[in-house]
């Protein structure tokens, strides 16, 4: 005769129940053996070539530069071809260049002589601008930039209509600068805790909840490419296509034909010289439209957090509109533009924060600009020079980085 | 909504934990409306052509049970009604290339005919229910009395979309009997669902990546590479269809449903008849049921079964998809079989080699050449440019070139410049090929069902820790889904 087994006991060594079991054991030891969090392998994780390369040592940095800027290409893409044309190093315009210099400069070292130069003060200034990001992703990064210690003297926010809308990155919490940033454990007590109004509860609730998401995609990531770093280093094969085009890279290769040559001559001549004929508008087309009102309207609530927590910290920031070709303006539903800058204008307004358009100062003409969206070296001469005196001329703005209230500077 | 979707996550939980908690008489429209939802979140409209479908097959199944006279004409009217809507969505386009195509060949001008149809999700497996359907109650079954019961039948949201193809006679009796909550449900379905997740997305998904590599560019690569590419898309689909029946199987399960088998280790099979008893089981006894055997079957002329058997493999191709390739497929695979008649009725002549037939070498023989005929019919199924596709078995079977023609030093997959996940898949690929048989000896001998529940959930627990970790960034939805 079977013994009797009541239902719980069926339950108890039932296999749903001990799967279970499994994955709370599994989840204490992890809690246990790794109290602040999971091991992380950033020496292998890949960044090498993309957009978030430079946050890392952004955030490990150590200085604490006067200016912070926060924004997306629009104010990377200048920041670089000023400080290469101020260094006199030969800029590049080839997607090598983009990848493996762009998009990890953290300097603006050009607008910050002309900062010193009228303010009479060595001046300094970290670039957090990551090609390609959004509102949201510009609010992680000056919160996780904050949040290691540093507090610049000045946020200086460049904005762009792409920051509102962009069709290829709907999902705020999937963004290469969330996965790479955000590592905030899901604490619902330290959310609730001396919170109980359900207004602030919530919405800090669902950014935990989505962090944690990005957390997971980030040690997903990490603990995959740790996995394939050290097989790797058993097989002695590269880890990536990435990596494995460098090492083709390195191989022996046939002599080349003369029209090969030729050609090869023609693309080399192409990097040291922009386009300029705007064949990036499709591309614009297709991540405008069909705009994304949702989108736009989460975005600009991350918008109104950006200046919320500069203010939290007491630390002044200024709202600057990025020029663009018309063009490319005009690749957007005039509603839409005119309903961005007023958006726009309307929020910073609101806060009390200087809101400037250099365009209503500013002639940029199309030798400005290296393609539809981004400032070539002259244009950001241009606009770099308009910043300057916008912050130096304005007594209240100049003297959080002078600490005087006084007007400096000589024009 | 896909099965390996962060929604199906949410979904299936509240509509098992409603569903048990709901009364009796509850239980099944709210696995109805579940069901609908399931199926508007792929796009809502569509709801209502598996809704219209439902109640034309559930009035004509009441209207052709009752018919005294012109009963073959209703009969066949009900069919014809369920394969035009079939061919409006799914062959209306392939219909019209393939005119195009013949004007194209006379006149030497390419007209468009194409039409803006979308495909409805799962209409070629709820359309072959409604055809057993009718066929049973033709041939004097009982028609199902409770529309609710007959409408979920078809639209059962974990056998929707890709199967298995479900007998109603089986199913309205699980529906009908008073079915109390088991633990029991939860600890069979639970790891079927994990088994089928880590099925898609460990092995499926990343074999996935090699042969996304291969099957783009075949004419690149050499015929060691070609059969590699085609081994791992073997093990791809059928751990990917396998995956797709074991998540459903699980789902059922939460409810008290049990699905049938659709999978059952078909590369063990020592020959093509064989393979066809274990590869998508319901749709290989549905075309024997209702099309095979109505055609006559195998009691007439040996010609006739033959020619039979190749109608039933074409047009169980064409079901796969609206294109050449996949009826060519069909045909392969017809063609295999009338061999294997004909090599059954040649071996029966020849008892004096008795011995061999029945040796230990003859019977992996037979699994390895079943295999490999299997591995090329695959190939038509990849790769849906005809040409491209015959290009590539020739040069399988040639075994020519060796060695690919920019590379003639080097075998391409063994160059020490390709990625480590292509060496990773290609001993995944080798491990499964060799891990098959001793499993199949294992499921054979219900070895896995002696194992205490424990160290099941163990290595559940273990599959969705990996699953965490191994998943690829992307995972692409069921292959089975476009059919």
């Amino acid at each position: 005769m079977a013994p009797h087994t009541t239902p719980a006991i069926k339950a108890l060594t039932g296999t749903t129940f001990s799967c279970l079991v499994c994955l709370v054991v599994f989840n204490i030891a992890i809690n246990v053996l790794f109290p602040a969090g999971l091991p992380k392998f950033q020496d292998t994780a890949n960044l090498w070539g993309t957009q978030v390369a430079k946050l890392p040592p952004l955030m490990q940095s150590k200085e604490n530069a006067d200016v912070l800027i926060v924004g997306a290409s629009g104010i990377l893409f200048p920041s670089v071809r000023c400080d290469d044309a101020y260094y006199k190093r030969q800029t590049r315009y080839d997607d090598w260049y983009m990848k493996y210099n762009i998009w990890k400069y953290s300097k603006s070292d050009y607008f910050a002589s002309l900062l010193s130069k009228r303010l009479n003060k060595d001046i300094s200034i970290a670039n957090s601008a990551v090609g390609g990001c959004m509102m949201s992703d510009q609010y992680l990064i000056l919160n996780k930039y904050l949040a290691s210690g540093k507090k610049p003297k000045m946020v200086l926010l460049f904005s762009g209509p792409k920051d509102f809308m962009d069709n290829h990155r709907t999902k705020i919490e999937k963004t290469s600068t969330y996965v790479q940033l955000a590592d905030f454990p899901i604490r619902v007590g330290d959310i609730l805790q001396g919170n109980t109004r359900l207004e602030t509860a919530v919405p800090e609730l669902t950014e935990a909840v989505m962090q944690s998401i990005s957390s997971f995609y980030y040690y997903r990531e990490d603990y995959r490419a740790m996995l394939a770093h050290e097989t790797s280093q058993i097989t002695h094969r590269p880890e990536d296509l990435k990596k494995a085009m460098a090492m083709l890279g390195t191989e022996e290769k046939a002599p080349l034909t003369k029209k090969q040559q030729e050609e090869a001559k023609e693309r080399a001549d192409a990097k040291f010289a922009p386009s300029k004929d705007a064949k990036d508008l499709a591309l614009f087309k297709k991540i405008y439209l069909p705009v994304n009102e949702a989108q736009f309207a989460t975005q600009t609530k991350y918008f109104e957090k950006i200046i919320a927590l500069a203010q939290s910290h007491n630390i002044p920031l200024q709202v600057i509109f990025m020029p663009l070709t018309p063009q490319h303006t005009a690749v957007l539903p005039p509603q839409t533009w005119a309903n961005y800058k007023k958006t726009v204008r309307t929020l910073a307004a609101n806060a009390h924060v200087p809101c400037w358009d250099p365009v209503q100062d500013v002639q940029f003409n199309g030798d400005d600009f290296e393609d539809s969206a981004h400032l070539d070296a002259a244009g950001g001469q241009k606009f770099f020079k308009y910043l300057t005196d916008r912050i130096c001329d304005d007594p209240r703005v100049c003297q959080t980085l002078t600490d005087r209230n006084v007007l400096i500077g000589q024009h | 909504m896909l099965f390996n979707s962060v929604q199906y996550l949410i979904f299936l939980p509240t509509i098992v934990l409603l569903f048990w908690l709901s009364p009796r008489a509850v239980k099944l429209p709210l696995l109805l409306v579940a069901s609908y939802i399931f199926y508007a979140s792929w796009n809502p409209p569509f709801v209502l052509l598996i809704i219209g479908l439902t109640m034309f097959n559930f009035f004509w199944g009441k209207f052709l049970a009752k018919a005294t006279t012109h009963r073959k004409k209703i009969f066949t009217w009900g069919i014809i009604a369920n394969i035009a809507t079939l061919a409006t969505f799914k062959y209306a386009n392939f219909f019209l290339g393939t005119v195009a195509s013949a004007v194209h060949i006379v006149t030497k001008q390419t007209p468009d005919f194409t039409l803006n149809i979308i495909l409805p999700l799962g209409i070629s497996f709820f359309v072959f229910e409604f055809i057993h359907y009718l066929f049973e109650v033709n041939k004097g079954g009982k028609p199902v009395d409770s529309f609710v019961h007959f409408a979920l039948f078809a639209a059962f949201f974990p056998t929707q979309i890709a199967g298995p193809i479900k007998r109603y006679d089986d199913f309205m009796k699980q529906m009908t009997d008073t079915n109390p909550f088991k633990l029991e449900y939860f600890d069979e379905g639970i790891p079927l669902i994990v088994m089928g997740l880590a099925k898609k997305l460990l092995l499926a998904d990343n074999l996935a990546i090699l042969v996304q590599m291969g099957f783009s560019t075949p004419g690149a690569y050499g015929a060691p590479e070609l059969w590699l590419f085609t081994y791992a898309f073997a093990f791809q689909i059928y751990f990917d269809f396998c995956a797709y029946t074991d998540i459903a199987r699980g789902s059922a399960m939460l409810f008290g449903y049990h699905i049938p088998i659709n999978f059952n280790m078909p590369y063990v099979a020592a020959n093509i008849s064989d393979f066809w008893h274990r590869w998508h089981i319901s749709l290989s006894t549905w075309l024997r049921d209702y099309l095979f055997i109505p055609m006559g079957g195998s009691r007439v002329a040996n010609w006739k079964v033959n020619r039979n058997i190749l109608i039933t493999f074409a047009l169980g191709g064409l079901w796969h998809g609206a294109s050449w390739s996949f009826v060519i497929w069909g045909i392969f695979h017809g063609l295999c079989l009338v061999a294997h008649r004909e090599f059954v009725a040649l071996k029966a002549r020849l008892p004096n080699l008795e011995v061999l037939w029945k040796s230990g070498f003859w019977h992996y023989f037979s699994i390895f050449m079943t295999f490999n005929a299997v591995c090329i019919g695959d190939v038509f199924f990849r790769i849906q440019d005809s040409k491209a596709a015959f290009a590539a078995v020739k040069k399988m079977l040639l075994f020519s070139p060796i060695y690919t023609a920019d590379e003639a030093h080097h075998f391409f997959i063994a160059k020490e410049t390709l990625p480590i996940i292509v060496p990773v898949t290609v001993t995944m690929v080798a491990l499964l090929f060799l891990a098959n048989l001793p499993l199949s000896k294992l499921i054979k001998d219900k070895a896995f069902d002696k194992v205490p529940p424990f160290i099941k959930g163990a290595f559940c627990a273990v599959l969705i820790i990996a699953m965490v970790v191994l998943i690829p960034t992307t995972s692409a939805p069921f292959v089975y889904f476009q059919f």
